[in-house]
């Protein structure tokens, strides 16, 4: 198959398969899928996956056949990257879909791209740009440029090896024609829902793990192209801890939660930022031990709740524990929590006002 | 005005300059109490300004104390920190005076933290001085 246009990537994540429907709504581009040695892709407009694929070494799977195999695994690590609507038209072709779907143009492939391809034979679309850690803010929005160390929701799995026993530069189709494709305005895609609220998780491994192995590679079938079924809705958990005076939309509280994040994450002294809630951290921005950070922000939250009884204090806003080597503070984000990790640079006046402006912001966008 | 009461009645001699010193801080502006504590959540001296000391008040300070003492074990040996927990309108400020006690100021939320930690930062030598 024709590699697809590379579109723009918004970082790699590691999730099961299914969060990636259900997380997508308002996200037109490819989800780029990286499981062993193989590697694949999602055609994704608006939520509604449009194409599978997969490929592992010969072994090519398309259609319900690739889906099956991406939910055979528990998490899959993937690589949102976003098309406009010119490369969303040339991945359709490229994937012999039709739609008529207003919204989207249709434009027929110029013949003029084909000659970029041999400048680029071994550009691998889908190859993990392991050091790309670079997810832009969209114009539109956010004008500066934001970095996300790691971007990582978790589900209370293990996994497979992956990484290091993938061959590098492994492509998910050959190259024989690629495209070049001029880069996007971006405009930030990200739909953030917590699908699973109950399990207790233990971190994402990538140590290997027999009992965890979820497939053999995939054998080869014959092409199969569905209907994928629309994402299903989640419906919001009701916060534990207290009612908050801002109660967000369900619907639309998780479409900037990255973004989000990610300003917060490029506020000087910011480490780290986390959602988590009383089993497993939903998704992490920036460099640290998952682990330990689920363990003390429980440990604290355990602490802000046994401290909340008295009614005229009001609802719990946030809690803050200064180190000699920096901040830890925790404070109810939507319907999780907000973990902190900052340098000492950082006093409490800048905490409080950095919560104050996500509330504003969360707040904002659930009334857009 | 202030309405100044001790929770308890103390025989330890130092306790009426300790009680001066705790005055001062329910003289800053929407500070409603201070609680001088000891590492294992017990009180050694309070002042409150307009909010009862309660049983379950007293309870809430000594988990946030052992609370915060169990989030920091998490790190590893840390010699000293500051817990500050915020409510929407209160918030507490648990600050170390040395290894073994702690002082605690409870206030409005719209108290100014810089005086409060100013306040904590003059007094600091004399209170611990005091325990």
């Amino acid at each position: 198959m024709k590699p697809l246009p590379v579109g723009k990537s918004l970082g790699w994540m590691q999730a099961p398969a299914s969060w990636i429907t259900t997380h997508t709504i308002r996200f037109i581009g490819v989800v780029r899928v990286v499981i062993q040695d193989g590697e694949g892709f999602i055609l994704i407009k608006k939520g509604k996956p449009l194409f599978y694929y997969f490929k592992h070494g010969t072994i090519e799977l398309k259609g319900n056949t690739a889906l099956d195999y991406f939910n055979s695994h528990p998490v899959i690590e993937f690589n949102l990257c976003k098309y406009n609507p010119d490369e969303l038209a040339w991945a359709l072709k490229l994937c012999n879909i039709e739609d008529h779907e207003p919204g989207v143009h249709k434009v027929s492939v110029p013949v003029t791209r084909q000659p970029s391809l041999s400048s680029r034979p071994a550009d691998p679309p889908v190859a993990k740009p392991v050091d790309d850690k670079t997810i832009p803010e969209p114009d539109l929005v956010y004008p500066k440029e934001q970095r996300i160390e790691r971007t990582t929701v978790s589900e209370p799995v293990s996994r497979q090896p992956s990484l290091s026993s993938r061959p590098a530069n492994l492509p998910v189709a050959k190259p024989v024609d690629d495209k070049t494709i001029p880069e996007p305005d971006l405009v930030y895609p990200k739909e953030q829902r917590i699908e699973n609220t109950t399990d207790v998780s233990e971190p994402v491994s990538r140590q290997p793990s027999l009992s965890s192995r979820p497939a053999d590679p995939p054998v080869a079938k014959p092409v199969v192209n569905k209907t994928i079924p629309a994402p299903v809705a989640v419906s919001p958990r009701v916060h534990t801890l207290y009612k908050r005076a801002v109660v967000s939309q369900p619907a639309a509280e998780d479409d900037t939660d990255i973004t989000i994040l990610s300003q917060i994450r490029e506020i000087d002294g910011i480490v780290a930022i986390s959602v988590f809630n009383d089993t497993r951290i939903v998704i992490t921005v920036g460099d640290t031990d998952r682990e330990t950070l689920l363990k003390i922000a429980r440990t604290m939250l355990e602490t802000a709740k046994k401290i909340t009884p008295r009614p005229t204090w009001g609802p719990f806003v946030h809690m803050t524990i200064e180190l000699p080597a920096g901040n830890m503070i925790i404070a109810p984000y939507r319907d999780n929590y907000l973990c902190l990790l900052t340098t000492r640079s950082i006093n409490i006046g800048h905490i409080r006002r950095i919560l104050r402006d996500l509330q504003q912001k969360s707040a904002t966008q659930c009334v857009i | 005005m202030t309405d100044v009461m001790t929770l308890r009645a103390s025989t330890d001699k130092a306790t009426p300059v300790l009680r001066e010193i705790l005055n001062k801080f329910l003289n800053l502006p929407e500070v409603r109490g201070v609680i001088v504590l000891k590492g294992d959540g017990g009180i050694v001296e309070s002042l409150k300004s307009g909010m009862e000391y309660d049983t379950p008040f007293m309870a809430a300070v000594s988990n946030f104390m052992v609370g915060s003492k169990a989030t920091l074990e998490t790190f590893g040996n840390t010699p000293a920190f500051m817990a500050f927990i915020e409510f929407s309108e209160y918030f507490l400020l648990l600050v170390p005076l040395n290894e073994d006690f702690f002082l605690l100021v409870i206030a409005q939320n719209t108290a100014n933290i810089a005086q409060i930690t100013q306040e904590i930062k003059k007094n600091k030598e004399t209170l611990v001085s005091l325990l």
